[in-house]
């Protein structure tokens, strides 16, 4: 597929920090591309500049080959971004949001009724803003974005806060947008939606590209071990942790409350089995083992060191 | 771009209705504001003022002494204060307590009257709370029209005395007049009569009388020289008669020719005799007749010498007459000119009655009439100062309401998604500029309302130009709002800015000094400050009602600030 959005050497610098170091990559036209970096890893900067509210301080951004810098009123009627934070009036209702920021941009009645509909808030429509619940306040902001019918959207972070079944609904209808024929970019530090949705993940870390591919490859690429879980009936201690690690080569392990987490450096049953017996035969109790293979966040962890969320 | 505008402006009014904030300063502190401002100053004017009173003793002693004569007054002037009816005269014991009721707020104001004796003048100190500007000159206003009124009783009362004696004097004057006149006309007759006299003396020279009898007298001397001259001869002749006839006698003796006659006498010869005795009796007739014609000479002599006496003492009564009538034509010139000084006084005092006589005595006891002619009538303080209330609740709404606004959009982040989408920046700045200010026209206007229907406050102006110049002020302090909601993030940074910017436009604006007062390089802020000049607009269109093309300088001052606040908005918005 042709590329709709390339970034080449993209810098960004704010009082001598460097928030993006050289950023290059390109999106092509209707996939879900996801930006995966921890917070402060500059990806709503990155997004900014893309959509135009931020100037880079180096490197250009094309819209279907087309510098948007050259293009400003293009690429903005083109490009939509979806802050991360809620970007409407809480006092105005949802239809009059929609009706406020459409009149902005001269989208009529019935796109706004469209984008109400995809996004299933009909029945808030007569709502004020801020009575909404987390998830259709997310909603709401990306209607407004959608309002403009973009070729490309940016969603910062969209389902920060969410609950689960909240978070399945958005990802429902983030594929909707895509199967529109709308390319979706997201930024987010949740490793199981840009597992769930992203087609392409960058992943980002401090202003630089750390790698940029599939999930799936990322993870088979940077993330091959597995995890183990055990929950005993004591307080394990740290002679547990020795005796285990000493038995068990390339393995580390670590204290969570009653908890013992192994992490294996392949996967292999054998390993787990060669933990379990040492756990039993130092006297405590297994109540429960868990088996956690390794995925995108791992990569991301084996790739820089730093973990995607603080917990 | 109309829909643009519309939504915009429809945003900024559900933005307001539903903010409770927004409500609050929008609608509630305008209210707040005029309801307060309106009551406070609605009824100032028809107020009773409290006003302390101390005379001294000297003064309360001389007001107890009865007048001694027609031109002394007495002027109790509590008395005369208490009949004005907005006045409340309260008696205190020291100017110490008058002014310490003042500095306390007991009473509005307080007069201190002092006047030493009774000729002197009244001398009366009003004391008033200078730092209650707008009282201060109510009371002032108050007290010197009653005290110019006690004043000019006063003034009238005496003038009104003198008058009448004057007048009085009149028919006086014009008896003296006439007395005068017909003493003139008398005194020309005894002048002429003088002058005939002296004319007559002049005609009669004594000199030439008193000459001519010197003549006569010397004549008469020469005569009685002659005469005693004739005496002598006539003496001589007696005594050669006497001698020639003794002789005669001695010869005949001698000679014989002396007879004798028969008695034995002698007797002269014959003839001889004869001769004799005929000599002897000629000479007896000589000389008896001699004696007679020296008698008859001496006594023309004395007589002669009589006349000539009464001739000198005629003469001399004669120059002393003279010399009387001379002295007696000059105190006639001198009565005359003196009489007719004393008559043209006369003359001039009767014009000056007559001329005094054309007006009352209440035109020279108070010959101007001061009175204040309204070119507007303001029927109460509100009325004078709403222009500035408007004014100031125009520009602490328009600054705030849309500072916050702009604040607000930036916090919920609307600012940022706008920024992405392609619309003109100028369109925004143009949405809040027109959104907000069609919000407060229309809440200004409501004020206009109740400021007219509830204060008395009277707006005689074109309402279009009203509206005009509301709107004008409006755009001016929206277009400062969005400058400073475009350069500050928070609201407190834009509370701060506007206290920066308010506090000076408030205090350089007239309302708690007037300008004028300032130094003369303060004036510029009559000018630069939107805030006087808005006032300034409000007052000549909705107050004063002139047309708006006469504040042309005013509406130019308020557009420059206007399109440089937009200017600078405009390149900070978003």
């Amino acid at each position: 597929m042709p590329n709709i959005l390339r970034i080449e050497n993209v810098s960004k610098k704010i009082n001598n920090n460097i928030i993006l170091n050289e950023i290059s990559f390109s999106i092509e036209i209707g996939e879900i591309f996801g930006l995966l970096g921890p917070n402060g890893s500059g990806k709503s900067t990155l997004m900014r500049i893309i959509s135009g509210v931020l100037d880079a301080t180096s490197g250009t951004v094309y819209l279907n080959d087309k510098d948007t810098r050259q293009s400003r009123k293009e690429a903005k009627t083109k490009i939509v971004m979806v802050p991360q934070e809620f970007a409407f009036f809480s006092e105005l209702s949802v239809k009059e949001n929609l009706d406020y920021f459409a009149s902005q941009i001269n989208a009529g009645q019935k796109r706004v009724n469209e984008v109400i509909d995809s996004l299933e808030l009909r029945k808030f429509s007569a709502t004020p803003a801020e009575y909404l619940s987390g998830g259709y306040k997310r909603m709401l902001n990306i209607a407004i974005s959608l309002l403009q019918n973009p070729e490309i959207i940016f969603l910062d972070e969209p389902s920060v806060g969410l609950d689960p079944v909240i978070r399945r609904e958005l990802w429902d209808r983030i594929l909707e947008i895509r199967a529109k024929g709308i390319t979706v970019c997201i930024s987010t530090h949740y490793m199981e939606e840009a597992t769930a949705l992203c087609d392409k993940v960058c992943l980002i870390q401090g202003g630089k590209i750390f790698a940029l591919d599939t999930p799936e490859n990322l993870t088979k690429k940077f993330a091959n071990e597995q995890v183990g879980v055990f929950t005993l009936k004591q307080l394990p201690d740290e002679k547990l942790v020795s005796k285990i690690t000493q038995r068990i080569k390339g393995t580390e392990a670590s204290i969570f409350g009653t908890s013992i987490v192994v992490k294996f450096p392949e996967k292999n049953l054998e390993l787990t089995e060669a933990a379990k017996s040492a756990i039993e035969s130092s006297g405590y109790e297994i109540l429960k083992l868990r088996i956690k293979e390794a995925d995108l966040e791992q990569a991301f962890i084996n790739l820089t060191g730093k973990q995607l969320t603080e917990n | 771009m109309m829909r643009n505008l519309l939504a915009g402006i429809k945003k900024e009014i559900l933005l307001v209705i539903r903010h409770k904030n927004a409500m609050l300063l929008v609608i509630l502190f305008p209210l707040i504001t005029i309801g307060a401002f309106g009551g406070l100053y609605s009824y100032t004017l028809n107020q009773t003022l409290s006003i302390a009173v101390f005379e001294d003793q000297a003064t309360k002693a001389a007001q107890l002494e009865a007048p001694k004569n027609d031109f002394q007054y007495q002027i109790n002037f509590v008395d005369e204060l208490r009949k004005n009816k907005n006045i409340n005269a309260i008696e205190v014991n020291s100017e110490e307590e008058a002014k310490q009721k003042v500095l306390q707020n007991d009473v509005d104001s307080a007069l201190i009257i002092k006047r030493p004796d009774q000729k002197a003048p009244y001398e009366i100190t009003v004391l008033v709370d200078t730092t209650d500007f707008v009282q201060s000159s109510v009371v002032w206003g108050t007290l010197s029209n009653q005290i110019n009124t006690i004043t000019n009783n006063i003034s009238v009362t005496v003038i009104q005395k003198i008058y009448e004696k004057i007048v009085s004097q009149e028919y006086k004057t014009k008896q003296q007049l006439e007395n005068i006149d017909t003493f003139l006309v008398e005194f020309e007759k005894t002048k002429q009569m003088t002058n005939e006299l002296y004319g007559n003396l002049d005609y009669y020279d004594a000199n030439l009388l008193r000459q001519s009898i010197i003549d006569q007298n010397t004549q008469l001397v020469a005569l009685r020289n002659q005469l005693y001259n004739s005496r002598v001869g006539l003496y001589t002749q007696k005594s050669t008669l006497s001698y020639f006839k003794t002789s005669y006698t001695y010869m005949l003796n001698q000679y014989g020719l002396k007879g004798t006659d028969a008695n034995g006498n002698s007797t002269a010869p014959q003839g001889i005799a004869e001769t004799s005795e005929l000599v002897s009796s000629q000479i007896s007739s000589l000389n008896e007749s001699t004696d007679f014609q020296i008698t008859t000479y001496d006594s023309a002599i004395a007589k002669l010498d009589a006349a000539i006496e009464e001739m000198d003492k005629l003469d001399q009564y004669f120059t002393q007459y003279k010399k009387f009538l001379a002295d007696a034509k000059k105190l006639q010139v001198n009565i005359e000119r003196d009489v007719k000084e004393s008559r043209a006084v006369l003359v001039e005092l009767n014009e000056t009655i007559q001329g005094i006589k054309q007006y009352t005595p209440q035109f020279l006891a108070k010959p101007t009439n001061l009175s204040y002619g309204e070119a507007i009538h303001l029927p109460n303080l509100a009325s004078q100062f709403f222009p500035m209330v408007l004014a100031l609740v125009s520009m602490f709404s328009a600054l705030l309401l849309t500072a916050v606004s702009i604040i607000s959009e930036k916090k919920q982040n609307v600012s940022s998604r706008l920024k992405s989408m392609p619309v003109h920046k100028s369109v925004l700045v143009l949405q809040k500029l027109v959104g907000i200010s069609i919000i407060l026209i229309a809440v200004l206007s409501i004020l206009l309302f109740l400021g007219t229907t509830f204060f008395g406050i009277q707006v005689p102006g074109d309402p279009l130009h009203i509206l005009f110049s509301l709107a004008l002020t409006i755009f001016c302090f929206v277009s400062l709002g969005i400058v400073i909601g475009s350069l500050t993030n928070n609201e407190s940074s834009a509370i701060l800015a506007i206290l920066v910017i308010v506090f000076p436009m408030i205090f350089l604006s007239g309302l708690l000094l007037p300008l004028e007062l300032m130094p003369q390089g303060f004036q510029i802020f009559k000018i630069i400050n939107p805030l006087a000049t808005s006032a300034t607009l409000m007052i000549n269109t909705a107050i004063k009602g002139i047309p708006i093309i006469y504040s042309i300088k005013e509406i130019i001052n308020l557009a420059a600030i206007s399109f440089f606040s937009l200017i600078v908005g405009y390149l900070k918005y978003l």
